[in-house]
């Protein structure tokens, strides 16, 4: 099991309640559909990361990253964030290896996973 | 009036921000998404849209390469997550630049912007006159001396009292840009008369400055209802 940046529930509700008024116009119901899409989506990104790195298409996983990013953001996920960043940015420098690149986007699904179960937890506490 | 919107976006998550927005706010019109810009083009090709809401990054072609093909008229908001994207998006006259993820706050503002720019333009079509591209400049044209615009494959017959020109417009393109002049009437798919100049028409063709003109099965009964004939 790779190192796991250690969100826990109660930041991410804090984070959470900060942002419903930015992104959610206040409107739990909103963040909750969101929340919904959002589980659905996730593997669909790394469905997308993945069968690009099958097939070396590095700039392939860069899109379905970048693609991703804008909902952590709006999650709170920020820890999640600052890694996909970081493999965009190293792919925009072309100094990763393929290998290295698979590890990477490994350790970017597991944290996904890990707040994918925490935003699971919020939802059913954002559930009427 | 309600602003009539579309999104092309392929992204859910995206998407279903976009359209929350949309009609959260109650002078747009969802009229519908497409997660591909060539579906958004053949969309655009049967129907109007005032204002599009447009990612870059679409599995077929991208925005700018839409932007280059579509001849709509609805003004463009670009989405995107891509910050770089910003510079080339108002080489193409966008009205704003939405960054992704896209705050209702931002939402509003791009909209703002893109109301006050349908009012400016909605302000020259109060005039009386178009200006048409001729002889590597622009022309006035007084829509007084406008007598029918007649649709030659991809050029238009702009003819007046006692001028002629040929302009490179689609029929389309010149309808919406006289859709706000009652005095206009599309009679044909190839013709668009101006009624001031009408002397005579039956179901079969109109007579505008001595020149019969064919006239549409469907448009009869409309030119009745717009003439007030019962």
């Amino acid at each position: 099991m790779t190192r796991s940046l250690a969100l826990d529930l109660d930041t991410l509700a804090d984070r959470l309640n900060k942002l419903l008024p930015v992104f959610y116009a206040g409107s739990r119901e909103r963040l909750g559909e969101f929340i919904a899409l959002y589980l659905e989506q996730s593997y669909a990104y790394l469905e997308r990361a993945n069968r690009a790195i099958e097939t070396s298409d590095i700039q392939g996983v860069r899109s379905a990253v970048h693609a991703w990013r804008p909902a952590m953001v709006m999650l709170g996920l920020d820890e999640l964030y600052k890694l996909a960043h970081s493999i965009e940015e190293r792919i925009d420098k072309g100094d990763m290896a393929a290998s290295e690149l698979a590890t990477m986007v490994n350790l970017l699904a597991d944290e996904a996973a890990a707040n994918a179960a925490l935003i699971r937890s919020i939802r059913h506490e954002l559930k009427p | 009036m309600k602003l009539r919107t579309i999104v092309i976006e392929d992204d859910p998550l995206a998407l279903l921000v976009l359209t929350g927005l949309i009609t959260d706010d109650h002078s747009l019109q969802f009229d519908g998404s497409f997660t591909t810009a060539t579906s958004a083009l053949m969309h655009l090709e049967e129907y109007s849209a005032d204002l599009i809401f447009l990612d870059i990054n679409l599995p077929d072609i991208d925005g700018f390469e839409f932007m280059r093909r579509t001849s709509t008229q609805a003004e463009v908001i670009v989405v995107s997550a891509e910050k770089s994207n910003a510079a080339e998006a108002f080489d193409f006259d966008v009205r704003r630049f939405l960054h992704k993820p896209v705050t209702p706050q931002a939402f509003t503002d791009a909209v703002a912007a893109v109301k006050i720019n349908i009012a400016a333009r909605g302000a020259s079509a109060q005039a009386d006159h178009i200006y048409i591209k001729s002889d590597h400049g622009y022309r006035r044209l007084e829509y007084s001396d406008l007598a029918y615009v007649e649709s030659r494959r991809d050029y238009a017959l702009f003819q007046t009292r006692n001028e002629r020109y040929l302009v490179r417009a689609r029929m389309k393109d010149i309808e919406q840009s006289l859709a706000n002049h009652p005095g206009f009437f599309r009679c044909h798919r190839s013709y668009i008369i101006n009624l001031k100049m009408l002397d005579y028409f039956n179901a079969g063709e109109v007579h505008v400055l001595g020149r019969v003109i064919p006239m549409a099965n469907a448009q009869y009964s409309a030119l009745q209802r717009v003439l007030n004939i019962l």
